[in-house]
């Protein structure tokens, strides 16, 4: 009997060490969660996206844009043609003009300066993407005056560079500044350094909280845009890498009602690549998604609860729970740093770090030596005790780990003064 | 008592040695992989070379940190510390895994099977070795390196290059032709070079393009993608390679001079345009001499980005023109 009672142990020592403890139950995903989302979407929305049919032949549409600029009876006219042209297909040709590489500056600050004037939030995502392209500093600030028409703040970061740099061409820093005069809450009898200011500020709320100002409106409900929001979503499908950075870089910097639905929706698509670019963006976002989730009241700890049971991107869907802020959000990463995979270990940890509140330091395991924990899982576990415990000694960097994940977690913690709900 | 004592001794050694040659010897129990440093004990010459290799400098070249600011951009990731490849589709694109970062292009990189244990390209492996290695015929194909290689397009490039030139086979089987080529290990036993000759390597590069010259009339210069096997050089952005021209007059060498640059620009760099040299293609010039040039010499180099000095480049080829006697 008592032989009997020594096996398992003895059997269990011949297999190795003692087993962790058991991931949390291999749940399998609602068979609703997964599906053609992006397809769905985009048949949905077709009718509202931009045409790609053009209203204008380019040439005819570049003499306009050159006569309604020129001021008297052949101005009135090139505006009376223009005015004729539905609006979408004016912007969308706009759009070509601006995104052909063999425009020149001067034709894409006519476009520009005429997508300025118009009123048509489906242009948003398009004139992001120029922000990565459009490398002419004059045209830039066209570009940023025409987002900032949209409600659209991606620009900001050109504006304030091109005025910060004393060598830059003055033409662009004349104009830089004649946008910030326009900047929405300027105050109209301030001076450079009042706008100046005013600046860093609304800057400052937009990498925040992707708004205008702490009051700043959210964005719009807008059909149109929200068609042109799934085609850029629809090019994370793409095997080659650029059309994927191109709609991580757009989707990144736009107003959080407009993109998080669908990302959120887009992170259940049955493509891994789109789940994947998807929960990516809203890393990228970060924050700023936890704060909106706050003024929307959108229940992200639910769709990350069952997220999670998605075992090909889970490593995405922690990173994309600790990214975005929510400090209830850290209890669902927990079982994961106790008993995941090594990666799934450090996706946990690395989303503890940037999302776990003040309650959660004595609930962190100790990682003992060995093949189960990563450097990067050790390293962030090491940041975020002494993020919680002040009293302890600062952290040393273990062996092994680059210095691109030592900065980018320390990045992290001292971020972590304005995740959501931080005070 | 003693002879009984005795046969029994005897009795269990017989014993022992039937049931040595009768029960199969229990392999090594399976390791369970989680880093790719524990594949480095058994494995030490396939280590030493990966070691030394651009894909396990992958994720802290120099100037791959310096392009993504220290990863900042968080794109280059996907291959530059990517999960199991043999998780994705073959040919499909890999992601980035979560630590272990440093380690770039490891060896679960490539080799860890989705179902546990090694893949390998071995079609007999040991059936006893604790990572429990299994055949994969996908592992010596050209998808599975695509998965990453084909971002920038060098495995199409490689897929429309001709089977040969001038007779000689430059496509070879796939990719390992020339970037894995057969090594032997201990005991005789043949295995694929881990170091991943390429682009760093100068005899490599010295295989791909030949340089060639002659000054009849007019001073001419050719080049020539003979040994490539995809366009010269591949990859977009980063590679580029210059041919400088310099002149000797009154007995001294003038500086060297920019004659043209092989290389696809980056995706923003609207105004160039694409000057790859694909596979088994030629490249011609002529050159303008100045007054009194006794002679010219060509050089090739080679640089791993477009903005690194001549001292650092690799110089590939250089030639020496001089006007034949007949002018």
């Amino acid at each position: 009997m008592r032989g009997a009672l020594l096996l398992p142990p003895l059997l269990a020592a011949a297999c190795g060490p003692a087993a962790e403890p058991a991931p949390p139950p291999p749940e399998s995903l609602p068979a609703d969660w997964l599906g053609p989302r992006v397809e769905a979407a985009l048949a949905a929305t077709a009718a509202d996206a931009l045409p790609e049919e053009p209203a204008f032949d380019r040439r005819e549409l570049i003499d306009l844009l050159e006569a309604a600029n020129a001021g008297g009876r052949l101005a009135a006219r090139a505006e009376r043609r223009l005015a004729e042209a539905p609006v979408p297909a004016l912007v969308a040709d706009l759009l070509s003009v601006v995104e052909d590489r063999l425009s020149s500056p001067a034709e894409r600050i006519l476009a520009y300066d005429r997508l300025d004037r118009i009123d048509l939030p489906a242009m948003i995502p398009r004139l992001v993407l120029r922000l990565k392209y459009e490398k002419d500093w004059f045209a830039n600030t066209f570009l940023a005056a025409a987002l900032l028409r949209q409600g659209n703040g991606a620009g900001l970061e050109a504006l304030r560079t091109i005025l910060a740099d004393e060598e830059a061409d003055e033409r662009a820093r004349a104009a830089a500044a004649a946008v910030l005069r326009g900047l929405p809450g300027a105050d109209p009898d301030g001076d450079f350094a009042a706008d100046w200011e005013h600046l860093l500020r609304l800057h400052r709320s937009w990498q925040l909280e992707r708004r205008l100002g702490p009051d700043g409106p959210e964005a719009p409900d807008d059909r149109g845009l929200r068609a042109e929001v799934w085609r850029m979503i629809a090019r994370l499908r793409s095997q080659p890498l650029r059309p994927v950075d191109d709609a991580r870089f757009v989707l990144s910097r736009m107003r959080c009602g407009a993109v998080v639905p669908a990302l959120l929706e887009a992170a259940r698509d049955e493509s891994l690549y789109v789940r994947e670019g998807a929960l990516q963006t809203l890393s990228w976002i970060g924050y700023p998604v936890g704060h909106w989730a706050e003024r929307s009241g959108a229940d992200l700890l639910s769709f990350f609860r069952t997220a999670l049971r998605d075992r090909r991107a889970r490593l995405r869907v922690l990173e994309a729970l600790g990214a975005t802020g929510s400090a209830q959000a850290a209890e669902l990463a927990l079982p994961w740093l106790l008993a995941g995979t090594r990666d799934e270990r450090t996706a946990a940890a690395d989303a503890l770090l940037r999302c776990a509140g003040p309650g959660l330091g004595e609930r962190l395991p100790r990682p003992e030596p060995g093949p189960a924990w990563s450097p990067e899982a050790r390293w962030s576990l090491a940041l975020l005790r002494a993020e919680l415990d002040p009293t302890a000694p600062p952290p040393t960097p273990p062996p092994g780990l680059a210095s691109g994940e030592q900065e980018r977690r320390r990045r992290w913690a001292a971020a972590r003064a304005r995740r959501p709900g931080a005070g | 008592m003693t002879a009984r004592l005795l046969a029994l001794l005897v009795l269990l050694a017989g014993l022992a040695v039937i049931a040595r040659v009768l029960v199969p010897t229990r392999p090594a129990p399976p390791v369970e992989l989680a880093s790719s440093r524990q594949c480095l004990d058994c494995h030490p010459g396939v280590a030493a070379e990966w070691q030394a290799s651009h894909h396990a400098l992958a994720y802290e070249n120099p100037e791959v940190v310096k392009l993504s600011q220290n990863y900042r951009n968080e794109e280059c990731l996907a291959c530059h510390a990517p999960r199991p490849v043999l998780a994705f589709a073959p040919g499909e694109r890999v992601l980035a895994r979560a630590g272990d970062r440093s380690l770039g292009v490891d060896c679960l990189a490539c080799h860890a099977h989705p179902e546990g244990g090694v893949a390998t390209s071995d079609p007999n492996p040991p059936e006893d070795a604790p990572c429990r290695p299994r055949t994969v015929a996908r592992m010596a194909s050209v998808e599975h390196c695509a998965s990453c290689h084909n971002q920038h397009g060098t495995v199409d490039q490689w897929r429309n290059a001709p089977a040969e030139i001038d007779g000689r086979p430059i496509r070879g089987d796939g990719c390992l032709h020339c970037h894995m080529p057969v090594a032997w290990r201990a005991g005789g036993r043949a295995g694929r070079n881990h170091a991943f000759p390429a682009a760093h390597s100068l005899p490599s590069l010295q295989q791909a393009v030949v340089l060639r010259g002659e000054w009849t009339d007019r001073p001419r210069v050719e080049m020539r993608n003979v040994g490539a096997g995809h366009n010269f050089p591949t990859d977009e952005r980063s590679r580029a390679a210059d041919l400088q021209v310099r002149w000797r007059r009154a007995g001294a060498w003038g500086a060297w001079e920019h004659r043209h640059r092989f290389r696809d620009p980056y995706r923003d760099e609207t105004d160039l345009t694409n000057t790859q040299l694909p596979a088994g293609e030629t490249w011609r010039s002529e050159l303008e001499p100045p007054a009194a040039a006794e002679a010219a010499e060509v050089r090739l180099l080679f640089r791993t980005n477009p903005f690194q000095p001549d001292d650092e480049a690799a110089e590939v080829a250089r030639i020496r023109l001089e006007p034949s006697p007949s002018d």
